[in-house]
């Protein structure tokens, strides 16, 4: 089951994206939580993750659409290096996170940004902007001050925060929402990094400001040439900003394809349900009711056998689908989905 | 009313089923007998298992959380529910499945609702009617059918043209500017320095105009 996981479909988008170098590859990772009963005594597991894999090229941007509590948070933490892996690897430009040292972590995290979901939450309330950006570039080794100063002039320059003078002694309580925001950005990119990893980045924030933010960071990855990780649960951002989606349910990544493929011709039944769940302006919606699935996501300690999604699916066939857990299949090319409708 | 974030409305140390009573039994003086029915019945219209009568709010999902909210405001029976934002802190199916519920409750019990959302999306699932807000001013009121088709307002035009579309050619814009300090407004209509569209009689207050049948606060359709 497990290698089934990794899928002719990789092969197939790899072989296509041959000229551009993977920079992160996930290989069938699993992120398992340990309960405990009274403090001692094992429990089970929280299967968060379990057997994802997928490959990230330089340039690329990647969406992981899912519902909360589907695993995605994990996913990204555990990329970011704040969980290990409980099985699988994470392998950045040639090198496997858990053979790294301290050493090697701190060259990890200057090559990796992240954007918080939630900005104000993000930044430390009694540090001023200039302190903020500059803790980054102290811990990464810039010793010279002038040095310091112009990259956080050039970090806030380039997420539109101007005139700088103005915003570096103010505290981030005295932003919007948006410019928080913006500081958070700054943050992760005054690195440079190579990989930037989005968390929800836009969902606390107003439908214009959400689209300023999305479009700053589109700019950004287009100019840097970065490779961005979007972690989100609102498939309409997505079609704009990104290249690939995978869609995650229940700890599992259940269909991956190209952006378009996704929103026009989704194949597994739980990507159909999140499309027809989504809302789109139009006075006629106040007159039909939607068709979603029943029930809510499964406990992640024991998850249904088979299928994660059988027990809510409409094209659920009995013997198959309560029983094997279904590989990756791939009806269309470069376009995998982990059905046996499509077996 | 049912409020923005239903883990907060809820009180966590009082069982779900008594919280959905408590109004009844103020406002209707329903005995403890009566109450457990009335609950009941109140949970079956918006779709929580009747046991969930003895569980506190934890134990609840988020979109179970925000049902039970619902079924609290339902219980007096009242004829208007105030919904803020009922939905903002949930999941897309979830979301669905709460204005599934809201959509049978307008058309079976006759409720009318009033909806405060920032979404314009989530506001087509419910409302008839729409009303836009900027700055302290309703800017535009239409019916649904006419508004969602073609927005009169600059305001709601750009509003509109923010929305992300999952099949749409046209990228989204952003409103450039920032909406106007509600203690210095600026004098004439509160959006011309964000309007594309400005002339010379921005500078005084627009009145609402009456463009057949719908309500627009612009100079635009004088």
């Amino acid at each position: 089951m497990v290698s089934e996981t990794t899928t002719p479909a990789l092969e197939q988008t790899e072989k296509n994206d041959q000229a551009r170098k993977v920079i992160l590859s996930i290989r069938d990772m699993r992120v398992w939580f340990e309960l405990r009963r009274f403090g001692f005594g094992h429990a089970g597991y929280v299967k968060a993750v379990d057997g994802v894999s997928f490959d990230v090229h330089e340039s690329e941007t990647i969406a992981v659409v899912g519902e909360s509590g589907c695993g995605k948070s994990s996913l990204m933490k555990t990329i970011l290096g704040l969980h290990k892996p409980t099985q699988g690897k994470v392998i950045f430009d040639g090198k496997d996170l858990s053979e790294l040292d301290t050493k090697g972590m701190h060259w990890y995290r200057s090559h990796v940004g992240y954007v918080q979901q939630d900005p104000y939450g993000a930044l430390p309330p009694f540090m001023n902007i200039q302190r903020i950006l500059e803790e980054p570039l102290i811990i990464g080794g810039v010793k010279d001050k002038e040095a310091r100063l112009q990259r956080i002039h050039k970090a806030m320059d380039e997420v539109k925060m101007t005139p700088v003078e103005d915003f570096l002694q103010k505290y981030p309580h005295m932003l919007s929402g948006g410019q928080q925001q913006r500081v958070v950005i700054a943050r992760a990119m005054i690195m440079e990094p190579k990989l930037l990893v989005a968390d929800e980045p836009v969902s606390m924030l107003d439908a214009s400001v959400r689209v300023e933010i999305l479009k700053l960071l589109k700019g950004l990855q287009e100019t840097h040439n970065l490779s961005v990780i979007y972690i989100t649960h609102d498939l309409s951002t997505v079609s704009y900003f990104s290249e690939r989606i995978f869609v995650m349910y229940a700890g599992n990544l259940i269909e991956k394809a190209n952006v378009r493929q996704v929103l026009d011709n989704p194949l597994h039944p739980y990507t159909k349900a999140l499309l027809t769940g989504t809302s789109e302006p139009d006075a006629r919606n106040a007159e039909t009711f939607k068709e979603i699935p029943p029930g809510e996501p499964p406990s992640l300690v024991n998850p249904p056998t088979g299928c994660r999604f059988h027990p809510r699916c409409p094209s659920f066939m009995p013997g198959i689908c309560d029983v094997k857990f279904p590989p990756d299949f791939e009806p269309e090319p470069g376009h995998s989905a982990a059905c046996w409708l499509y077996e | 009313m049912v409020p923005q974030a239903a883990m907060n409305a809820l009180n966590p140390v009082i069982k779900v089923g008594e919280q959905v009573a408590e109004p009844a039994s103020i406002h209707l003086g329903v005995d403890k007998v009566g109450a457990v029915s009335l609950v009941k019945k109140m949970f079956q219209h918006v779709g929580v298992p009747e046991d969930f009568i003895v569980r506190y709010p934890f134990e609840l999902s988020g979109g179970m959380r925000q049902r039970v909210a619902i079924a609290m405001s339902l219980v007096t029976s009242p004829n208007l529910i105030i919904l803020d934002e009922p939905t903002s802190a949930l999941d897309v199916l979830t979301q669905a499945s709460i204005f599934n519920v809201l959509k049978r409750l307008k058309a079976e019990l006759g409720i009318s609702f009033i909806l405060i959302t920032h979404d314009i999306a989530t506001s087509s699932e419910l409302a008839d009617e729409v009303a836009v807000m900027y700055a302290g001013q309703i800017v535009e009121v239409s019916d649904a059918y006419h508004f969602f088709d073609k927005p009169l307002h600059p305001y709601s035009q750009k509003l509109m043209a923010s929305v992300p579309r999952l099949h749409g050619v046209k990228e989204p814009e952003f409103i450039s500017g920032r909406p106007p300090s509600l203690i210095a407004l600026p004098k004439g209509c509160r959006f011309k320095d964000r309007c594309p569209f400005r002339f010379e009689k921005c500078d005084e207050d627009p009145p609402m105009f009456n463009k057949e049948g719908r309500l627009v606060r612009c100079w635009l359709y004088e």
